[in-house]
């Protein structure tokens, strides 16, 4: 039986929408909102694959401080935005090449 | 007529999206070719073409995917509760369809498909100005047909 590349896809998918804004980060309702349509009803899948990129270092959630209100950012770590241009792999990560 | 800025931002969405070439975009926005070249090379616009067509790709892979599955669980679907499953997937895969409809995230390879889309577009415009504006359909008319055969002999 094929192993399920939904998981590692998903993760890709996310670095991906993130590398568009590579150096910055992305505030928390944008970046979910970009990439909501593939957790549709799997609230929980979207938590555990930000959990495995943090804990890949390919990305941070940070808290910053904008107009005196705490804003959750995400941001692509170089390490993301190498997996994201092809330089490194990561197999837990997958990104379909054209 | 685009100012400045507006001819760098279509410029940029030609070569990173479009996938259109320095040239190319050079003579659509009306810049300097050079210019052009200097700056797409600075701010890396051929790998952010390339990172585009990657993330295009991985769409319709996450696509794909997702409609496998729903088909894959409507068909073993014994009992009530695995038919509920099977509807969450469907409707999983209808939100990704909708958040990333198809005609823009398939690469131009399947020209049934694309014309599928075209006539479907041309019949909806029809349609509309049905309602909205009879003049500009009757205006429009005479020429349907050999835009119809134009399309036609696009796709070979």
């Amino acid at each position: 039986m094929a192993a399920d590349r939904t998981p590692a896809l998903r993760r890709g998918f996310i670095l991906l929408a993130l590398h568009g804004q590579y150096p910055l980060p992305l505030a928390r309702p944008m970046f979910e909102r970009a990439v909501a349509a593939f957790y549709t009803g799997d609230d929980a899948g979207l938590a555990r694959d930000i959990a495995y990129l943090i804990e890949k270092k390919l990305m941070t959630v940070d808290t910053e401080r904008l107009m005196n209100r705490a804003v959750e950012t995400c941001k692509l770590t170089a390490e993301g935005c190498d997996v994201v241009e092809g330089a490194t792999q990561i197999p837990g990560v997958e990104i379909v090449r054209a | 007529m685009m100012t400045r800025a507006a001819a760098w931002d279509e410029a940029r969405r030609l070569v990173v999206c479009e996938g259109l070439d320095y040239a190319a975009a050079a003579e659509t926005t009306g810049l300097p070719l050079s210019t052009l070249q200097k700056r797409a090379s600075a701010e890396q616009w051929k790998k952010q073409a390339k990172v585009s067509a990657d993330y295009n790709a991985t769409v319709r892979a996450l696509k794909a995917i997702t409609l496998e599955k729903a088909i894959e669980s409507m068909r073993n679907a014994e009992t009530p509760k695995d038919a509920i499953d099977a509807a969450q997937l469907l409707y999983a895969w209808k939100t990704a369809e909708g958040a990333y409809p198809e005609h823009r995230y398939t690469a131009a390879q399947d020209p049934k498909a694309r014309r599928a889309i075209q006539v479907g577009t041309l019949e909806q415009l029809v349609a509309f100005l049905e309602r909205e504006d009879r003049h500009a359909l009757a205006a429009l008319a005479p020429h349907l047909a050999s835009f119809a055969s134009e399309l036609e002999r696009a796709d070979g």
